[in-house]
């Protein structure tokens, strides 16, 4: 099994898109192009960034999410119930279609399903897929709700969905799950809701429910993790794939104060930094992670998705985080 | 009697076209924003000024705001413009899905006096009614900011204090008769280290002698003990009514004066309340306090909207503020 090693790398997920496939977008949406033209253009994208991720000497790597616009407007796009009114700013001039809760959320068709069995049979032998799908605090988080008002009867009907597309993900082959859970500690005393929802979601599919999961990995950014330690470590994942350098490296110290009893995806490169780091800076980046965990525990990852990086200077970043890996794992085996 | 006005609580989102320009004259990250990208779209930042104005006139809002459209956040753009300040990481603005990059304060703090009073000069003219100038709160700046400068919390926070009262002076001397001050930190959102009496001593230092009426305006929750002290040291005082239970209370124990800007509506769901619903609960308010003037108002700056959702929260809001019976 690939991560079976010391410091399997991985992706968290987005990778830039290659400005040809923007442009097939932007044709198919003015009806120049038909939708079979953008489904090639997808599918050759994925082909070209899971190469790219190979190269870049990546063990678990994915599509760089070129089949989606944004982590939240995908799926919702995709649930009947939801609405979209235009483009809402996340920072700076960075904006994203915020969906709108306006009915009843019924079941959606499969998601995610076409795409992975798509994204492994373009990977080669010797790596493996990471599906990331975005958790149900997230999907109620960074939309409007105008119909539930119960924020738990809201949470929960969205951790059926997600699980229900876990469970299709994993009967189709799926080792690595990765639930993306950026708003987990936007409001610290919803955490006992979060954990509840995550049992939910992983509901039938944890590595030791389902013959073909490995792994089921929680991914959060920008959070203010010190608030919700140690209890988010009863969130029943394997694995916190976590941002560490735009923080500084905050929250290592508050980490090592309990027992750190799961795998961590350790953040070691800026994605808010055009600047490629040094292969001896991502290494010592890296090592910080020993302050909380063995090395047995942890993953090397970016801080999170690259995609608002210069496609050299993403695939240089993953580069060298791969080589600091390949370094430490001489030093450390 | 209250005089009955309706207004805004800064910060619009941006329009499709500016959003588009910007794209093309800055990049994705945290580098690429900065006056010198800004400059370059100087003549859409009046256009999208003007059109903001220009809706919220025609909604009958009576004190209008440019909508802050050139800020990129509330705490790194006054921040970037003051000397002293590097930049650090993304952080979560409060309890949103909103971030914004996080000063660090290196050095002694120095400002201008010139981050508002420009977009303030390039929007008073195209306004046929009142325009009020939104700032920065120094106590929020300093609670969302990182102090690696200052010895003592007192001075880091008098030095924001003090920069912020030199654009306050700065707008009351290009013209403003009110200016709204933000100050959200006081509500304690996410932030278990707030403290009343630092808040309330950062505050009264910024507005000193301020020669214009300052609405200090507070949101995303509530500012129960801190509210009898505002109404001490401001002109006037903004509460979220929609995120903010006890504030309601606080108006009920305390009364109010001068001015009370009344956070009805939710500014951060695209549910479009009924002006039924927005006249009650300002109505509930008035039952209980006589403000010199009451605001029908915003829970917080639109920016959280889609722009056609804003749109019809405006004109809702013009219309509830002329159905109000005080």
């Amino acid at each position: 099994m690939v991560h079976e090693k010391l410091f399997p790398t991985t992706v968290i997920g987005s990778h830039p898109k290659p400005k040809w496939l923007n442009r097939v977008r932007n044709l198919n949406e003015e009806g120049e192009f038909s939708d079979e033209r953008l489904q090639e253009a997808m599918d050759d994208a994925v082909r070209v960034v899971a190469d790219e991720h190979e190269r870049a000497g990546i063990d678990i790597l994915g599509d760089g999410e070129m089949r989606r616009e944004e982590m939240v407007e995908y799926f919702a796009h995709r649930i009947p119930g939801y609405d979209f009114n235009g483009p809402v700013r996340v920072w700076g001039n960075n904006y994203f279609e915020k969906p709108s809760v306006v009915d009843e959320l019924g079941d959606p068709e499969p998601m995610l399903v076409d795409e992975f069995e798509f994204t492994r049979r373009a990977v080669s032998e010797g790596h493996g897929v990471k599906v990331p799908i975005t958790g149900p605090y997230t999907l109620y988080d960074w939309s409007f709700d105008e119909v539930y008002g119960d924020k738990r009867e809201l949470i929960m009907r969205l951790a059926d969905i997600v699980n229900d597309e876990i469970r299709r993900l994993a009967d189709a082959g799926a080792k690595y799950i990765q639930i993306d859970e950026p708003a987990l500690s936007t409001r610290p005393e919803d955490i006992d809701l979060v954990v509840e929802a995550t049992q939910r979601v992983v509901d039938g599919v944890t590595k030791e429910e389902h013959d073909n999961i490995e792994r089921q990995i929680m991914h959060v950014c920008y959070g203010d993790y010190g608030a919700i330690y140690p209890r988010m470590l009863d969130i029943p994942v394997d694995q916190f794939s976590l941002e560490f350098v735009n923080q500084d490296f905050a929250h290592v110290e508050e980490f090592a104060e309990h027992d750190f009893d799961k795998e961590i995806g350790f953040g070691c490169v800026d994605i808010h930094d055009r600047e490629v780091e040094a292969v001896g800076e991502i290494k010592s980046n890296i090592e910080r992670a020993f302050g909380f965990v063995d090395p047995e525990q942890v993953w090397v990852n970016p801080d999170c998705g690259v995609k608002l990086l210069p496609r050299d200077v993403a695939f240089g970043k993953l580069e060298n985080m791969s080589q600091a890996a390949e370094e430490l794992r001489e030093e450390y085996e | 009697m209250t005089d009955v006005a309706s207004t805004t609580a800064g910060y619009f989102p941006r329009p499709d076209y500016l959003i588009e320009a910007l794209k093309e004259v800055q990049g994705y990250q945290k580098q690429d924003m900065g006056p010198e990208a800004e400059e370059k779209v100087e003549d859409l930042f009046h256009r999208g000024r003007s059109d903001v104005v220009e809706i919220q006139e025609s909604a009958g809002i009576d004190l209008v705001t440019e909508g802050q459209l050139s800020w990129d956040d509330i705490i790194a753009f006054p921040a970037t413009r003051l000397g002293g300040v590097e930049m650090g990481g993304i952080k979560r603005f409060y309890d949103n899905n909103r971030f914004y990059r996080q000063p660090q304060v290196v050095g002694e703090l120095t400002g201008s006096g010139e981050i508002t009073v420009g977009q303030y000069d390039d929007s008073v003219g195209v306004a046929s009614n009142d325009l009020k100038p939104v700032m920065a709160g120094a106590y929020s700046l300093a609670r969302l900011s990182k102090n690696k400068h200052y010895g003592s919390r007192d001075e880091y926070r008098g030095a924001f204090a003090d920069v912020v009262n030199e654009e306050l002076r700065a707008l009351a001397d290009a013209g403003a008769e009110t200016v709204q001050l933000d100050e959200p930190s006081l509500t304690g959102v996410n932030d278990d280290g707030v403290d009343v009496d630092d808040g309330i001593e950062t505050i009264e230092r910024s507005v000193e002698g301020v020669d214009a009426d300052v609405i200090v305006t507070t949101y995303f929750g509530e500012i129960a003990d801190a509210y009898p002290r505002l109404l001490d040291i401001a002109d006037g005082v903004g509460i979220d009514l929609v995120s903010g239970e006890g504030n309601l209370k606080a108006v009920e124990e305390y009364g109010a004066d001068g001015a009370l800007a009344v956070g009805c509506m939710n500014a951060r769901n695209t549910r479009l309340e009924s002006v039924d619903e927005l006249v009650g609960t300002v109505e509930e308010v008035l039952d209980h306090a006589e403000p010199d003037t009451t605001y029908v108002s915003p829970s917080c700056g639109l920016d959280f909207l889609p722009w056609t959702v804003m749109k019809e929260k405006v004109e809702r809001l013009g219309e509830a503020a002329g159905e109000v019976e005080a």
